[in-house]
């Protein structure tokens, strides 16, 4: 689930649950309280037909009595019975139900109050007759002869009655019957015997119509149908009310789960939220350790150096600059798992405990570059330091799967600012020159003025190229044994744009390190396509074996064979060796092609340098143009005339045409064509001309 | 529990309980004097009767321990009332009202005579209107009950306040109760007579009666008329024939004519009356003297809320 939608599901739960336990509070007080209300009128009325019931005995026991108690009680009861009646529980539905019984207890509770008020009304009575009958009985000596058979009546009357009300039966009644007509049917002239025997009569005759009434009026008042009306009633109220009650503890539980269910929900998100916060802070931790340091060495990074760099924090910085020499061979060759190990166990080995004394730090500053800062270093330590590290990485034993490296370092000791930048530049440029493997950064190097001047040069052809002023100069070749032209070597030029004629030595090798050299190769080819085009004579173009691998050139160049046939048979293409030429295969296919337009070929430079005999063997070579340096100097030392001459053997061997540079004077000419080569060129013959002229040629 | 006691009744000698009757409070403390004195002023005022001619007091007049001493009552145009008028004094202590009992307190009483076509004959509506038109009461409800205008309910519930404040405190024979004074060596013989004769099985609690109902004739019938609304003319069962709430014996010398019929005019012949009906005993001239004794005590003070200015 998505952290929002639980936060919003939480929030709802939380507002529910408030808003069920206010409800739940005021549902729950409120039925609390209407049900204490009924049960309150259940035991009031309860109490209150209690009290009744009391008072009634106390009014039968007592001779007299004030019966205020009782007319109280009822109105009591009456009164119990209408809270009851009308207690709010009772208008809820499921205590619909109850209806019928409550409205029955009504009318058994005022049917016991009207039987109250019958026993009342009889209760008077019957209990005057008695005390009546009972002071009359003893009066009854005084009015009567001692020996009149009346008392026998009246006592066998009184007598049973006595029997009736201790038994509270009625069948006494029936046998006072005869003794009762004995009463009456006595004889007497006497007014005051006659009054007696008529009050007599009339209180007998009273308890006799009136007792049966009596006993079931108290047998009704006696009877439990009201208390257990009563509490069958309370029954079922609490019947029902149990299901209230379980239905409010059912909410309850309900509201309980919600609640603990949304705290749940609250704490979970907290701890998820603690938690992303750690992780948050971890990955905090964890960029800032990239952002400062080299995760392969765990070294500092660049970064981290241009910081320290900037915040001035080292006073009087000095940096050792590392390089792995070849360190890119060395990747090729055993592959980068173990180009990382060495990395790894360099970036160790840097740190040497004699450094310490000047707090140092240890950068990896690029892929094979380790730089060390120090503070306060004299220069002598510097150079002493430089040369322990050097000679410590030199003789480590690089081990990896059983596969044994050896590694040297070039180190750079700078403190001029740029640190960083004028380590690297003298470095460089110190692997081009020299075989120490430190050096120290000078401002006295002027490294930065020849950097300089490189950039002006190549900003200078550059603009050259796009001014077309590339241009070929043409230098003629002689045939040694008729002094005839032969062929032009077509030179390249630079016109400066003051017109000025720049000759290659002083932009070639700085261009072909850079993608101007291909246009200078472009631009040369074409102009003298079109030289030649017209002209009569073979001529030479110069190319390096490493041109042969750019493909976009030769295709140019073979578009040109194809369109100007002509020519192409004129051609000859001067190759310099180069000194990692590793396919030769490729040379071999293109040297084909070109023989297929009918091109010449010609190895430039011989005799010098790489020059590989046994790419001759495999190459099918026309000419072996030797090298100048040796023809300058067979006229004076013996070695240089021997060498050229064994080349000129080799050469005839081969069945190869031989061609000699830098013919300066009349003496060389005649013992170069004495020693059996085939072509001279050189100033002797003519400088080279921006125009093919034909001219005369002494030898 | 019951069937015991009764036992225990029926074969000992009547036992004696405490005193059956009870003393009225000298003071009452639950009565709002100014609603009691506003309702005087209904109670004296013909206002409310269609006519204007009758008021509460015409019928139960002070003068006459609030009773009226004609056999019955003249009401609006002359019209003869049913009934002895019984009295209102003490009536706050009445079980129930009217002699049948058909009210069960003061303030249902009071929508009898108020709208009896042979009494005052009015209806709510007509009272309201008149009071509403008085500007005695307009100002006096306002004041008292805060609420314009006067309603029935405020009527009745004033009138009922001052029935409330009329009790008569202060009889001998409640001082007597109190043990404040002695009785007369004739009106305690007489008060030892009203208990062994049985009158005081009815005639009991602090309005001696008005607890119970008791029928005319219990031992010897009493002609049955059925003009008076007895007990029967409420519940219609043969046995409320003739029977009516037992009256109040407090100021009885006052409230002549007695019974529901106004049949004795004389103390002396009423108990004489009721000793045959209700007892099946014909007393003696020297009796029927010293329970005369024992009533007179029974009369007593003036209430005060009727000369309370």
């Amino acid at each position: 689930m998505r952290s929002n939608l639980k936060i919003s599901l939480a929030f709802l739960m939380g507002l529910v649950s408030v808003f069920l336990t206010v409800y739940y509070y005021v549902h729950q007080r409120e039925y609390s309280q209407q049900y204490k209300t009924v049960i309150n009128a259940f035991h009031t009325l309860q109490s209150d037909y209690d009290a009744l019931s009391y008072d009634i005995l106390k009014s039968a026991l007592y001779g007299y009595n004030n019966q205020d108690d009782i007319s109280q009680g009822a109105r009591n009861l009456n009164e119990a019975y209408a809270d009851l009646y009308n207690a709010p529980l009772f208008s809820k539905e499921q205590y619909l139900s109850l209806d019928y019984s409550l409205i029955d207890l009504g009318s058994d509770i005022a049917e016991y109050n009207s039987a109250v008020e019958h026993y009342l009304m009889l209760n008077a009575g019957i209990k005057n007759s008695f005390v009546f009958l009972i002071n009359y009985a003893n009066r009854s000596h005084h009015i009567f002869p001692p020996d009149a058979t009346i008392h026998n009546d009246i006592h066998a009357i009184i007598s049973e009655l006595s029997n009736m009300r201790l038994l509270l039966e009625e069948m006494h009644l029936k046998s006072i019957g005869p003794h009762l007509q004995n009463i009456k049917n006595f004889e007497t002239t006497n007014d005051e015997q006659k009054a007696f025997i008529k009050t007599l009569t009339l209180h007998i005759r009273y308890i006799q119509k009136n007792f049966p009434d009596f006993i079931v009026i108290i047998t009704k008042l006696q009877d439990k149908g009201l208390t257990t009306m009563l509490s069958n009633l309370q029954n079922s109220f609490n019947q029902v009310a149990k299901n209230d009650f379980i239905m409010i503890d059912r909410f309850a539980m309900l509201l309980l789960v919600l609640i603990i269910t949304a705290l749940i929900i609250i704490v979970n998100l907290l701890l998820r939220s603690q938690r992303e916060n750690r992780n948050l802070k971890i990955l905090q931790k964890e960029l800032e350790y990239v952002a400062n340091f080299d995760i392969l060495t765990g070294l500092l990074n660049r970064n981290s150096f241009n910081q320290t760099l900037a915040l001035k924090t080292y006073a009087d910085p000095t940096l050792l600059l590392v390089n792995i020499n070849d360190f890119k061979h060395v990747n090729d060759i055993y592959g980068s798992n173990i180009g990382d190990y060495i990395l790894k166990e360099v970036s160790q080995l840097i740190k040497l405990p004699i450094f310490e004394p000047f707090n140092p730090s240890y950068y990896r500053l690029g892929g094979d570059d380790f730089g060390i800062l120090f503070e306060n270093l004299p220069q002598k330590a510097a150079y002493s330091f430089a040369e322990a590290l050097a000679h410590s990485i030199k003789y480590y034993l690089f081990i990896k799967d059983d596969i044994e490296v050896n590694i040297t370092v070039n180190i750079a000791i700078n403190t001029q600012e740029p640190l960083l930048e004028n380590a690297d530049m003298v470095l460089k440029h110190h692997k081009k020159s020299s075989l120490e493997a430190i050096v120290t950064f000078s401002e006295e190097l002027g490294l930065k003025e020849q950097i300089q001047k490189n950039i002006n040069i190549l900003k200078s052809l550059s603009s050259a190229i796009d001014d077309h002023r590339i241009i070929p100069y043409f230098q003629p070749i002689i045939d040694l044994k008729s002094g005839k032209i032969v062929k032009y070597e077509a030179l390249i030029r630079q016109v400066s744009e003051e017109g000025e004629i720049i000759v290659p030595d002083r932009f070639l090798a700085l261009a072909a390190q850079t993608p101007l050299y291909r246009e200078l190769t472009k631009m040369m080819i074409e102009r003298v396509f079109e030289t030649f085009e017209s002209e009569p004579y073979r001529f030479s173009i110069n190319l390096s074996m490493r041109d042969l691998l750019d493909r976009g050139l030769m295709q140019i160049l073979e578009e040109l064979l194809k369109n100007n046939p002509q020519s192409a048979k004129r051609l000859e293409i001067e190759l310099l060796e180069s000194e990692n030429l590793t396919n030769i295969d490729v040379v071999k296919h293109f040297i084909t092609l070109l023989k297929s337009y009918g091109c010449r070929i010609a190895i430039d430079d011989f005799g010098t340098g790489y020059s590989n005999f046994s790419h001759l063997a495999k190459l099918s070579v026309d000419t072996l143009k030797i090298d100048g340096s040796l023809i300058s100097r067979i006229e004076t030392n013996e070695k240089y005339l021997l060498t050229v001459q064994t080349i000129v053997r080799y050469a005839e061997a081969l069945g190869v045409e031989t061609t000699a540079e830098f013919v300066e004077t009349k003496e060389t000419a005649l013992k170069l064509r004495e020693i059996g080569i085939t072509y001279g060129q050189g100033y002797y013959f003519d400088k080279p001309q921006s125009s093919v002229v034909a001219k005369e040629i002494i030898l | 529990m019951i069937k015991r006691l009764l036992l225990l009744f029926f074969s000992a000698p009547v036992l004696f309980a405490l005193e059956p009757i009870a003393p009225l409070p000298t003071h009452l403390e639950d009565v709002d004097i100014a609603k009691a004195k506003l309702g005087r002023m209904l109670y004296l005022d013909p206002i409310l009767s269609s006519d204007k001619n009758v008021s509460c007091h015409s019928c139960h007049s002070f003068d006459y321990g609030s009773a009226d001493p004609n056999p019955v009552s003249l009401g609006v145009h002359g019209r003869k009332g049913d009934i002895q008028s019984p009295p209102i004094y003490n009536s706050r202590y009445n079980f129930k009202q009217f002699w049948n009992g058909r009210a069960k307190d003061l303030k249902e009483q009071l929508n009898g005579p108020l709208f009896n076509h042979a009494e005052m004959n009015m209806t709510p509506e007509e009272i309201e209107t008149r009071l509403n038109e008085n500007r005695t009461y307009q100002d006096l409800f306002k004041k008292i009950y805060g609420a314009t205008p006067i309603t029935v309910e405020n009527v009745t519930d004033a009138i009922v306040e001052f029935e409330k404040a009329l009790t008569t405190p202060n009889s001998r024979f409640d001082r007597y109760l109190r043990g404040e004074i002695k009785l007369s060596p004739d009106e305690e013989k007489g008060y030892e007579k009203f208990k062994s004769l049985g009158c005081v099985t009815c005639h009991n609690g602090i309005n001696i009666g008005s607890n119970a109902f008791q029928k005319m004739g219990l031992f010897i019938d009493y002609p049955y008329d059925k003009k008076y609304q007895d007990r029967y003319a409420f519940t219609k069962k043969e046995i409320h024939k003739n029977v009516f709430k037992v009256p109040t014996l407090r100021n009885i010398t006052l409230t002549a004519p007695f019974f529901h019929d106004a049949n004795a005019t004389t103390l002396e012949e009423a108990i004489e009356m009721m000793a045959h009906y209700n007892l099946g005993i014909t007393l003696s001239k020297q009796d029927i003297a010293l329970l005369v004794a024992f009533l007179k005590t029974l009369e007593g003070e003036r209430p005060a809320i009727l000369d309370l200015k």
